[in-house]
């Protein structure tokens, strides 16, 4: 199998060490903040489980609406690499790599709430899943956009109404439609790994 | 065209009937027959907006013809596949790269998108770098090339795996009098192995010294073609004297000894 778009997403983050330094640290910084200033458990585990979607879908809307406008990923299409390939490799790594930038705010959550180390390590799964789910909502979004600004409004609307889907800001009956739905979203299992790992 | 997608007559690397692009309800291509055998070199010339970028996203399988059929190397264009696109050489009009990654490894990446094998698309894409004078600044990010660098650049990389078609819009533009030298001769040695190549140009010099034929838009429709000297002789006049005040193009020549431009 031809992963030269995979290698390509390494290279490109491995020669970005600013970004990746800050992609690490304000998240970091915003855990911090909330897990010291003493907000009630299930407010924080909201925070928490929304950072970590926004991170995914941004860092995935923007780059491919960029990428899309300036013609690269035509070139990618055209140089003989297949769009399934394409979207699949690219996926992949750019959710793997946010995974390692998050890990360190991650950890910070285990420590400031004392997490057992196997809801620590479903807590890092499903924020890796969590942000693969993200991706592909970033890039669908970028897919639909016409424009950057268009992209981040984008973004944020499907972020928000999946996250109210997912049960993210009020819990649904039990039994119900919407409990049903939330099942198939895939940020109800991560808010769901979050709070267990805040104990709320 | 057979069920596999595959056209009788594969001898022609290109093979075009008919063939139209609009934009809208805007006419960019029409009723445009063209055919290329391997080893051919085609110049499209014509002025801005006759046709000329239209006409190569076709053959770079970027667009699909409005009307008529296009067969690429006895595949259907309109129903492209990878493979067909790991054939064909395609440098466009914007020299668009990787800026966080060297000359190299961008090279080498395209190299390895059309599927060749890791060590194999190093050695394409080194021998490349040197034939168009990149080798020196082959470990540089991208973003810090120059607007000429990044055209030879993107020159390499089309060039790089040995497609059998190559498809070139303005190959000249941003060159300099060596790199313009350099991708005359691997055009022709590409051409001498097999492969088909059709380029853009308004540069009617430089299009007379690399094509073996030339085919002239105007306003989406062929006008005239026909090889470039078969052309001139048709014009009847036995010669053109051209006079000229000098330029700054000579001041750098007596300068550096180098000719600025071609």
């Amino acid at each position: 199998m031809n992963t030269a778009v995979w290698a390509l997403e390494w290279t490109q983050a491995r020669r970005r060490p600013r970004v990746a330094l800050l992609s690490a640290a304000v998240p970091l910084l915003l855990v911090t903040v909330v897990a010291l200033g003493g907000a009630p458990r299930p407010h924080a585990a909201l925070v928490y489980t929304v950072l970590f979607t926004f991170f995914g879908t941004f860092g995935a809307a923007v780059p491919w609406a960029r990428d899309a406008e300036r013609g690269w990923l035509h070139r990618l299409v055209l140089a003989g690499v297949g769009l399934p390939a394409l979207a699949a490799q690219r996926l992949l790594a750019s959710a793997l790599i946010d995974l390692l930038e998050l890990l360190p705010s991650v950890l910070a959550i285990a420590y400031f709430y004392r997490t057992s180390s196997a809801d620590a390590a479903r807590l890092a799964v499903m924020v890796g899943v969590g942000l693969l789910a993200a991706n592909v909502l970033g890039a669908c979004v970028a897919w639909l956009a016409r424009s950057l600004a268009e992209t981040a409004l984008l973004a944020s609307a499907a972020s928000l109404l999946l996250l109210h889907a997912a049960g993210v800001f009020r819990t649904p009956p039990p039994g119900g439609l919407a409990e049903t739905i939330a099942r198939f979203v895939p940020f109800h299992y991560l808010h769901e790994a979050v709070r267990a790992a805040v104990g709320a | 065209m057979g069920r596999d997608g595959r056209a009788a007559g594969p001898e022609l690397t290109v093979r075009g009937r008919a063939l139209a692009v609009r934009y809208g309800r805007r006419v960019a291509l029409e009723a445009f027959d063209l055919d290329v055998a391997p080893g051919e070199v085609v110049g499209v010339l014509g002025p801005n907006g006759a046709g000329k970028t239209s006409l190569l996203r076709l053959l770079a399988t970027g667009r699909r013809p409005a009307a008529g059929t296009l067969a690429l190397l006895g595949h259907d264009a309109a129903r492209p596949t990878a493979a067909l696109r790991r054939q064909i050489g395609v440098a466009g009009d914007d020299a668009v790269h990787a800026d966080a990654l060297t000359g190299r490894e961008n090279a080498v990446l395209f190299a390895r998108a059309v599927g060749l094998a890791r060590a194999e698309a190093e050695r394409a894409a080194d021998a490349l770098l040197e034939r168009f004078r990149l080798a020196a600044d082959a470990h540089r990010p991208v973003g810090e090339y120059s607007s000429g660098m990044r055209r030879r650049l993107l020159l390499a990389q089309a060039l790089a795996h040995a497609p059998r078609l190559v498809v070139l819009d303005e190959p000249t533009t941003g060159l300099d009098p060596e790199g313009r030298d350099a991708l005359r001769e691997v055009l022709d040695e590409r051409a001498r192995a097999g492969a088909a190549i059709v380029c853009a140009s308004n540069d009617v010099v430089e299009a007379e010294r690399m094509c073996g034929r030339v085919v002239f838009l105007r306003a989406g429709r062929k006008v005239l073609e026909g090889a470039p000297r078969d052309l001139i002789a048709a014009l009847g006049a036995r010669e053109v004297v051209e006079v000229r005040h000098p330029n700054l193009g000579d001041v750098f020549e007596r300068a550096t000894g180098e000719a600025l431009v071609a």
